[in-house]
């Protein structure tokens, strides 16, 4: 009997499925994707890809050997990622590196005669700072006058977020998590003016004439793929559309910015005792069990997920600063860190699903189970700016995570009067020590707690009550 | 997870075009058989282009 159940994300290509079962993956095929697949799978280029880890590790297996039937007539594993992220939950840097395996992938594919069907970044995964091509079902042998089917969902899904962070400083993730399927070019021609001082490369073809020409053929019913063949469209010229993306792409950059949090620990906001006992005090609590799984959220510079990454397997550093984690991931993937995974995620909003059913990409609370969370120098800042009780915060991790480390700082510690410095008298004076103390012990038990030498900060182990 | 795309006509022209000087020449000999209504000489096919093709 098969422990398989398919991927929520998984319909949107009619010739394949993934399901997800047995501590692996299963990319099962119908029997025209087998023919795409059994024509391309040998190539040197599929095999290069595969040996450099940017695919996806894949082993043909018949679909009866993982308890799947009629239709797949054949099927791929694959190893579980340890954690899915979604493009709205990357960085500049990360949508840009992914944008370029993209690129280099489809262009190192197509010297080979086989095309890609998509170009879609829920197709990459990062394995820690490490970006991975997923899709193994995406090959399949290119036909002559093939255009390049992705080149709009690359503009939509790649190109323009880009251009909108680095053109004009605009964070692009939120668009990608209103939309999965990305910006249109009519309204990144709208959102993206000419700029004389500062030319921005790609504008008028990728932009612009994308734009206008869409408009213009939206009611086309003719067969212009017959006709490009017929007018000499050949791999060269796709060959050369990727390079000249490859250079496009290559030269938007996110300049020298600086964020709410960026200078944080540089800042000195905790005296190095404190900072020096607050380590001790983790590296204790993630040590004391073995840890596949630990998230921090609210990470920063990611000095405590380093700490967790020495005790477990794998780390989920999140901070709801985009370009803070981009400092993070730049720093990782120096390092070649694979065991780190930096992402963007605002706690106080991401909840949900997107896409179809709001299923098709789930929440991030949907897609993991830590074994141990890190809440340090975060509450106080979803409790007072964002007005999220003290209460529920504490239900959400009570949810989450059988085991907690949490830092409360008291009213009187210095960041949370700043907090406070616009507020209305009175309207958090249920945010004290006592308070979180009660709260937290209905919902866990302390292993241990300390107060750092500040005398403003009290941290906490703590774990479930079943 | 996006496959099975239409390429879309518009689409489809720009991203001959963004390939400089080696898609203007493509470009071109389709618009001159736009204008002109002259049909364009039929090149080959590959022999296995007709059966299986995920693009319709």
């Amino acid at each position: 009997m098969s422990q398989l159940h398919q991927d929520s994300g998984s319909f949107r290509d009619p010739l394949s499925r993934v399901f997800v079962g047995n501590g692996e993956v299963v990319r099962a095929f119908t029997a025209i994707g087998a023919k795409d697949i059994e024509k391309v799978w040998k190539k040197a280029s599929i095999q290069n890809a595969l040996a450099s880890g940017e695919l996806i590790e894949s082993n043909l297996v018949s679909p009866a050997s993982v308890g799947l039937n009629d239709p797949w007539v054949t099927a791929m594993t694959h190893p579980l990622i340890p954690f899915i992220s979604y493009p709205y939950e990357w960085t500049f840097s990360m949508l840009k590196d992914a944008a370029q395996l993209q690129l280099k992938l489809t262009r190192e594919t197509l010297a080979d005669g086989i095309g890609l069907k998509d170009a879609t970044p829920y197709n990459v995964q990062f394995i820690g700072s490490r970006p991975q091509f997923i899709d193994a079902g995406s090959f399949e042998k290119r036909r002559k006058g093939d255009p390049w089917y992705g080149y709009r969902q690359f503009c939509e899904m790649y190109l323009y977020p880009l251009m909108m962070q680095g053109y004009l400083g605009v964070g692009f993730q939120q668009f990608l998590r209103g939309s999965v399927n990305g910006i249109s070019p009519d309204t990144m021609r709208k959102l993206l003016p000419a700029s004389i001082r500062r030319p921005r490369k790609g504008r008028l073809t990728h932009v612009v004439l994308h734009a206008a020409a869409q408009n213009r053929f939206a009611d086309s019913d003719k067969n212009m793929k017959s006709d490009a063949a017929n007018a000499g469209m050949n791999a060269q010229v796709l060959d050369a559309t990727l390079r000249k993306l490859q250079g496009i792409v290559k030269k938007i950059s996110l300049g020298d910015k600086k964020s709410t949090w960026s200078e944080y620990s540089e800042r000195g906001h905790y005296i190095e005792s404190s900072l020096d006992e607050k380590q001790k005090f983790v590296r204790d609590a993630v040590a004391s069990a073995p840890r596949k799984q630990v998230w921090d959220i609210g990470c920063n510079d990611g000095v405590f997920s380093r700490i967790a990454a020495a005790h477990s397997d794998y780390v989920v550093a999140m901070d709801a600063d985009p370009l803070v984690v981009d400092r993070l991931y730049n720093t990782l993937k120096a390092e070649k860190n694979e065991q780190i995974l930096p992402l963007y995620v605002d706690l106080t909003d991401s909840g949900g699903g997107v896409g179809w059913r709001g299923q098709e990409r789930p929440g991030v609370f949907d897609r993991g189970r830590p074994d141990i969370v890190m809440a340090l120098a975060v509450i106080h800042h979803m409790a007072i700016t964002f007005h999220v009780p003290l209460a529920s915060q504490l239900d959400m991790f009570r949810d989450l995570t059988p085991e907690l480390i949490i830092e409360m700082p008291h009213a009187d510690d210095p960041m949370v009067r700043k907090l406070l410095t616009n507020k209305r008298d009175g309207i958090h004076d249920d945010f004290t020590l006592e308070e979180f103390e009660r709260l937290l012990n209905e919902r866990f038990t302390v292993k241990s707690k300390m107060l750092l030498s500040s005398g403003t900060r009290t941290i906490f182990h703590v774990v479930r009550k079943p | 997870m996006f496959s099975y795309l239409d390429a879309g006509t518009g689409s489809m022209l720009v991203s001959i075009l963004g390939g400089g000087l080696a898609g203007i020449g493509v470009f071109w000999k389709m618009m001159r058989a736009k204008v002109t209504g002259k049909p364009m000489p039929m090149s080959d096919v590959d022999e296995d282009d007709a059966d299986d093709s995920s693009h319709n």
